[in-house]
């Protein structure tokens, strides 16, 4: 066949034509999403194809995920849905960890690419994969951008839950290790919100029983070490048992002492080691060690300030200018406060500013620069109003109510 | 006579024609006799008073004297001690740098041991410790007899030196010894702790407090960097009296110009500051510039007037003008210039102060932060210090904020 006959159309007609989109179906993106994929199972070519179509990670796709689950995922006991249900986990993952486009749209698909998958690949049929999925739903539950936080915890804590079923300690007692280390983690997240002392206990006897069974050295064992001293530190904060500072600082000891070179491939490992130096530096700056302490600060400091983790090195400024305070040092206290605070207002990190303020007002309020000191304290407390924070508002004022008597009365004897 | 001696010769007229034997500044208050000491010694009256006033009580005393490098602590340390030991014969006094491998018990050990050089027990304290003595130390070994009656055969030989064990405890003994002979007591000076690590110096005042609480006067200096606020406190701290010594005044420095000439005169000595002869071979309105330019500070006053009389020798003259003043500060912002260009951060930090003008915690931002290539003020502390030591930069004196401000000699470039 000749295309001849194209040279009699008329150009407009022809230019109309041409401009007319190849219509494709809906599902198209998905389809090819799947299918690259299926052919190649890492990361690398799908995100690829996904960085050139970034416009289609949006809203609609969530629509069009259940409509093509609808047609494709309809049986457990198809062979064909099995096989896509499978695909659909590593698209869940894939794009759960995807870092551009919209992040809470990620989320959004991964936690609704498991939930399908789960109607597939169910509890009796599938009772291993089951208990994977219910895993990493918690996980991205845990990590979810939209909704309410306590909700998102909730839902995080029944799906280890239900994980827990099927990973019990005889049968599987790595995966029960892990589960129970992600378990913690959401209810000391949970405990973060609601102050219930409890949630802390049961997260510090989850690690407890999850080390029993990490390998020592292994990247779970060191991850649960660190955040079990994190833990242990937080009760230390309301409960003052000495033992639970002790057992705190022995875990991060623990955690830093298996540390190693071939860790460092882990991102977050990467800045654990000065950022646990920080955390341990600041605790034993609490406990009368001081020298310690400080050492370990100043040391963590050296370490983070070439990081590109800001907020960790943020956090560890403050931490030093906090030690500093407790040796009444308050020069240096000042300087890293300053520090700190100017990285967080840099990050727009609003609990950030707002400590760093109100250490800042302290400071200055016990060197004798009284209104400094009321102005970084006013500003402490509009942050944590606006924070929902009523207690830590209520504190600052407190303390900004008898700065300001003691100003009034000083300026009232001048006067005199 | 050869060439060089003909040289060494014209090099010392060139500083007679200026009508000084010698060029009087010197960096380091350590190399001057004491006499020499006393004629130029110059201000810090209410500190001395307040130092005085505590030697009138016979408690001991703990005594912390603080500034930055270069304001003259060892100077006022020295000053102190040689009065002491005109008006306090039967007090013993005593002066060490500390020695940058040693904790302060045992460099008090050394000092105190060092100034009994007549006490076999100090002198051998020292030659264990490896430390050469007056006399050498030998050994006793006997050979004792069977029988009934004593019989004893004493041979000498050297004794190998050993680490002491217990600097504490020696320390203790010692002092006992010295305070038997000395009944005013005995004090001890330590300086130089501003050369050490700061975090080091918290550690040596933290590991010292029994030896700071015992039966010793105790004198040492120090740098802000390195002490701790509980340190200063007196409720908590380890000190009686901390002083802290601060920049001259231009009229005490104009003072210090004529002390320092005066002792080095050749003749017509004159110390009336109304006078113009008493800052020959400076005129009074060069004096008041350099005295200006020297900003107060000891170090730098004579790093100054160093440079300025050894231009004015190398030029010939006989006084210094305006031009050869000029030509001075020229000669020292050369060198500033060749030691700021092998220090990377230091320039940077320099080049950003002059163009700003100043840089403080509370106002310098992140961009600036960035142009110097680091997140924190905190980063760039400890080269300001050095800059701070070296000249080129001084801290401004508010109390709530760490700022610093360039030193620009008036040859600068802007």
């Amino acid at each position: 066949m000749t295309l001849d006959w194209l040279k009699n159309i008329d150009p407009d007609t022809l230019a109309k034509f041409a401009a007319l989109e190849v219509k494709r179906d809906d599902d198209w993106f998905l389809k090819e999403s799947i299918e690259i994929i299926m052919v190649m199972p890492d990361s690398t070519q799908v995100y690829k194809f996904w960085r050139a179509n970034l416009d289609c990670l949006n809203e609609d796709l969530l629509t069009i995920l259940e409509q093509w689950a609808k047609k494709n995922l309809t049986s457990s006991r198809s062979k064909k849905a099995c096989a896509l249900a499978k695909e659909l986990i590593f698209f869940s993952d894939y794009i759960d960890e995807f870092p551009l486009g919209s992040i809470a749209i990620n989320k959004e698909l991964a936690i609704k690419g498991y939930q399908l998958v789960l109607t597939v690949l169910t509890f009796k049929k599938f009772p291993q994969d089951w208990a994977r999925i219910q895993n990493v739903l918690g996980l991205a539950y845990w990590s979810r951008i939209r909704g309410e936080r306590a909700d998102n915890l909730e839902t995080a804590i029944a799906c280890y839950q239900e994980a827990l079923k099927i990973y019990t300690f005889t049968a599987f007692p790595q995966d029960w290790a892990m589960t129970q280390g992600n378990l913690a983690v959401a209810l000391g997240s949970r405990a973060s919100l609601t102050n219930n002392a409890q949630d802390l206990d049961q997260a510090i006897e989850l690690y407890g029983q999850a080390l029993t069974v990490s390998a020592p050295g292994s990247y779970y064992f060191i991850s649960q070490q660190y955040r079990l001293g994190n833990t242990l530190a937080r009760r230390y904060e309301t409960s003052k048992n000495p033992d639970d500072l002790q057992q705190s600082l022995a875990a991060y000891q623990i955690a830093l002492d298996y540390l190693s070179p071939e860790h460092y491939d882990h991102q977050q490992f990467w800045q654990a080691i000065p950022a646990t130096q920080a955390i341990l530096g600041s605790r034993l700056v609490r406990d009368g060690n001081w020298q310690e302490g400080l050492k370990l600060l100043v040391n963590s400091l050296n370490q983070l300030k070439t990081g590109d983790n800001s907020l960790v090195y943020a956090n560890a400024l403050y931490q030093t200018g906090y030690a500093y305070e407790l040796l009444s040092d308050q020069e240096n206290a000042r300087l890293y406060y300053r520090d700190a605070l100017r990285l967080y207002e840099h990050l727009q990190d609003l609990p950030g500013i707002a400590t760093s303020r109100e250490s800042l007002g302290n400071v200055f309020v016990s060197q004798g620069h009284l209104e400094k000191g009321m102005s970084e304290l006013a500003q402490a407390r509009d942050i944590y109003q606006q924070l929902g924070k009523t207690e830590a508002a209520e504190k600052v004022d407190n303390t900004y109510q008898s700065v300001q008597q003691v100003l009034e009365q000083v300026k009232s004897e001048v006067l005199a | 006579m050869t060439t060089a001696d003909d040289i060494f010769e014209q090099s010392a007229n060139n500083i007679h024609n200026l009508g000084l034997r010698e060029i009087p500044f010197t960096e380091s208050p350590t190399d001057l006799q004491n006499k020499t000491l006393d004629r130029i010694f110059t201000g810090r009256e209410k500190e001395l008073r307040q130092v005085f006033n505590l030697f009138q009580n016979r408690e001991r005393r703990r005594i912390l004297i603080y500034g930055r490098i270069g304001i003259g602590k060892t100077a006022f340390l020295l000053e102190i001690l040689s009065v002491l030991t005109r008006k306090r014969p039967k007090m013993l006094t005593t002066y060490i740098s500390l020695p940058s491998e040693l904790d302060l018990a045992t460099t008090a050990l050394i000092a105190l041991a060092k100034a009994l050089p007549d006490d076999d027990w100090a002198q051998r304290q020292l030659h264990q410790m490896g430390i050469p003595t007056a006399k050498e130390i030998k050994e006793r070994t006997s050979e004792a007899g069977t029988n009934a009656v004593f019989v004893g055969k004493f041979s000498e030989k050297d004794v190998a030196p050993n680490k002491a064990q217990y600097p504490t405890l020696s320390l203790e003994i010692l002092l006992d010894r010295a305070l038997e002979k000395y009944p005013d007591g005995v004090l001890i000076a330590i300086d130089d702790l501003d050369k050490q690590n700061p975090r080091r110096v918290r550690e040596l005042m933290h590991d010292a407090q029994g030896i700071l609480k015992g039966k010793a006067w105790f004198m040492l200096t120090g740098h802000p960097l390195g002490i701790t606020g509980d340190l200063l406190t007196s409720e908590r701290g380890l000190f009686d009296l901390q002083l802290k010594l601060e920049e001259l005044d231009q009229p005490t420095t104009y003072k210090m110009l004529i002390n320092y000439l005066n002792s080095a005169r050749i003749n017509n000595n004159c110390d009336d500051v109304n006078d113009p002869l008493s800052v020959l071979p400076f005129s009074p309105e060069t004096a008041k510039e350099f005295c200006r330019v020297s900003l107060g500070k000891p170090r730098f006053f004579n790093r100054l007037g160093n440079a300025v009389l050894s231009t004015a020798a190398n030029l010939g003259v006989t006084h210094i003008t305006s031009e050869v003043l000029q030509q001075g500060f020229k000669t020292i912002e050369k060198d500033r210039k060749l030691l700021l260009a092998e220090k990377v951060m230091e320039n940077r930090i320099f080049q950003l102060l002059q163009k700003r003008g100043s840089l403080s915690d509370e106002t310098i931002t992140i961009e600036e932060l960035e142009l110097l290539g680091v997140k924190s003020y905190s980063e760039i502390v400890p080269y300001l210090e050095r800059l701070d030591d070296e000249d080129f930069v001084q801290r401004s004196p508010q109390l709530d904020e760490i700022a610093y401000t360039p030193i620009l000699l008036p040859s600068s470039d802007p």
